[in-house]
């Protein structure tokens, strides 16, 4: 059975699906044992969850966390507002402003700078990470293109060669 | 002022339009009343004391914050799970950005694990108590990774909607669904080999 | 000073550090389109098309086949700071993450396991290619672009027309159901 059916079925036992694609599914269940073990597997692993969260008591007094929480809500509370407001309280700040639209628009200016003219090295840097004991995977450039290629351990490196066109050019580009 | 002693037999809702009222004494016995299961549902997801601890306080002095603005679309206590869950996925994914991810979690991300667990037909939990079975269902949450058990939270506790979760991980529909079905692979597995030890 | 001037400055600085932020991070729409290449002068699979000439004949510059055959086309968008996974065929999958840089992780999983992870900056106007043998000598290549706003729209509306979701994943419901 394919990852894509198998979530397909999931999402049958979720009522996620569509009318006509849950009565197809249903259909398929009819011919499938796999499948409907599977069906049960899932619908039974929901019923077990559903009403059994686990419960657990919190760790602390009830006097104590309230206190906390108390407390908070107090210091909240007790910040100081000054009268007309956010913007009455920009009033003190005023005379930071113009130097402060002045660094952030100059900033504004050199990352789009920075983003659309540079030549941007990083594009060509790359990482990569092999994750499967069973192959391996080499990248190159070629123009516009940035290619992993993935094979087998056991390919030789001869072979591996013969796929590209002059592989050497291909990365010298 | 409603005394606590007073505030015990009170409802939700009357306790909820107290609180609204600026009724803080009726907002501590809300707080008294859900703050297991708030701290459960924080504890689930973050698998740390001292984390669940933490933001259940936010998630409480959140809901005071709030309060003016909780209509009864849900119960009280559905609106604060909800909080609290927020405050948990915010943390989560502070900590992601932290924490370098292992292969192991990779391969339960690439979904292809669970092909080789075996399909568990008999009832691992057949002839436990209530209170053992959450027992056993808090250590099988523990052995997964962050995202296969939020995932699992959010639409087994939560009942959250594909759509939902995948808006809330800021992931795919796709991605929520492998993530779910392996989760819930990797549950049945694991109980049935909870109750396998049991018998050995 | 004078009010007006700093009103007007404090409007600067505010559309000013919005621009910045959201150019620092934006969700990316990508297609993902899995290729067939091979000497074969056709595809045993008749819903295989022979890709445009533009892009064959990039594939050529670089590769030994003949002929390229698009597979399946695949789209989606993955969310700034998130991931998006892509199933391009019942055996191979990418997850697509993208990340601060800007730059993307790239995961392959082939035959449900994790291949390998390529991260890099991904550009507009650059392809990304994966690429493996296949044992009949022929190969497959996975080709992943940004697009950029306009080909995108041209995607969803083209989706729209068709009425099919432009991902793998199992049609889904937009709305609850009673039987949950």
């Amino acid at each position: 059975m394919n990852q894509d059916l198998a979530l397909k079925y999931q999402a049958f036992v979720d009522g996620e699906l569509r009318e006509a694609e849950a009565r197809h599914v249903a259909q398929l269940l009819e011919t499938d044992p796999e499948a409907r073990a599977l069906v049960a597997e899932l619908r039974d692993t929901k019923t077990l969850l559903a009403g059994n969260e686990p419960q657990l008591p919190l760790p602390e007094s009830r006097d104590f966390y309230w206190s906390k929480i108390q407390r908070d809500i107090q210091c909240l509370e007790a910040e100081p507002r000054s009268a007309g407001g956010w913007f009455a309280a920009l009033a003190g700040w005023r005379r930071f402003l113009a130097p402060l639209a002045g660094v952030a628009v100059i900033t504004f200016l050199a990352m789009v700078a920075v983003r659309f003219y540079s030549p941007a090295p990083v594009d060509y840097l790359a990482e990569i990470e092999n994750l499967s004991e069973e192959s391996t995977a080499y990248s190159f450039r070629s123009g516009n293109m940035f290619v992993v290629w993935t094979q087998d351990r056991d390919v030789t490196s001869d072979d591996s060669q013969l796929k590209f066109i002059d592989y050497n050019d291909a990365v010298a580009q | 002022m409603a005394t606590q002693h007073d505030n015990s037999s009170v409802s939700d809702e009357k306790l909820v339009k107290a609180a609204q009222r600026g009724d803080m004494p009726a907002f501590e016995e809300l707080v008294a009343r859900h703050r297991d299961k708030i701290y459960a549902r924080a504890f689930s997801m973050m698998r740390s004391e001292e984390d669940a601890v933490d933001l259940s306080q936010e998630a409480w002095v959140k809901g005071w914050q709030r309060l003016k603005q909780f209509q009864g679309d849900s119960s009280f206590v559905t609106w604060m799970t909800r909080i609290v869950i927020n405050l948990c996925l915010d943390q989560l994914r502070k900590q992601k950005r932290q924490r370098a991810e292992s292969i192991e979690s990779l391969e339960e991300d690439s979904g292809g694990v669970e092909r080789q667990m075996p399909v568990v037909t008999t009832n691992p939990t057949a002839g436990l108590e209530r209170q053992e079975l959450r027992q056993r269902i808090d250590k099988a949450l523990g052995q997964l990774s962050y995202e296969h058990r939020t995932v699992l939270i959010l639409h087994e506790f939560e009942e959250l909607e594909y759509k939902e979760i995948a808006k809330r991980m800021e992931c795919s529909i796709g991605t929520v669904m492998s993530r779910l079905f392996y989760a819930r692979r990797k549950m049945a597995n694991l109980m049935a080999s909870y109750k396998r030890e049991e018998m050995s | 000073m004078n009010v007006n001037l700093w009103k007007w400055f404090a409007r600067i600085f505010v559309v000013a550090l919005l621009t910045a932020s959201s150019a620092l991070a934006e969700d990316l729409k990508i297609e993902a389109r899995l290729i067939w290449g091979t000497n074969d002068d056709k595809s045993p699979d008749p819903t295989h098309k022979l890709i445009d000439a533009k892009t064959a004949e990039t594939l050529r510059k670089v590769f030994a086949w003949k002929n390229y055959y698009e597979v399946s086309r695949t789209n989606g968008t993955v969310p700034s700071r998130g991931t998006n996974s892509f199933t391009v065929s019942k055996h191979c999958t990418i997850e697509i993450a993208e990340m601060e840089g800007p730059k993307v992780g790239v995961l392959l999983i082939g035959k449900g396991k994790p291949q390998n992870r390529t991260i890099k900056a991904l550009s507009r106007g650059e392809s990304f290619v994966l690429g493996g043998d296949v044992k009949d000598g022929s190969a497959w290549f996975v080709i992943i672009s940004q697009l950029d706003e306009k080909a995108a729209a041209a995607v969803a509306n083209t989706a729209k027309k068709e009425d099919t979701k432009t991902t793998n994943p199992p049609s889904v419901k937009a709305t609850n159901t009673a039987s949950k």
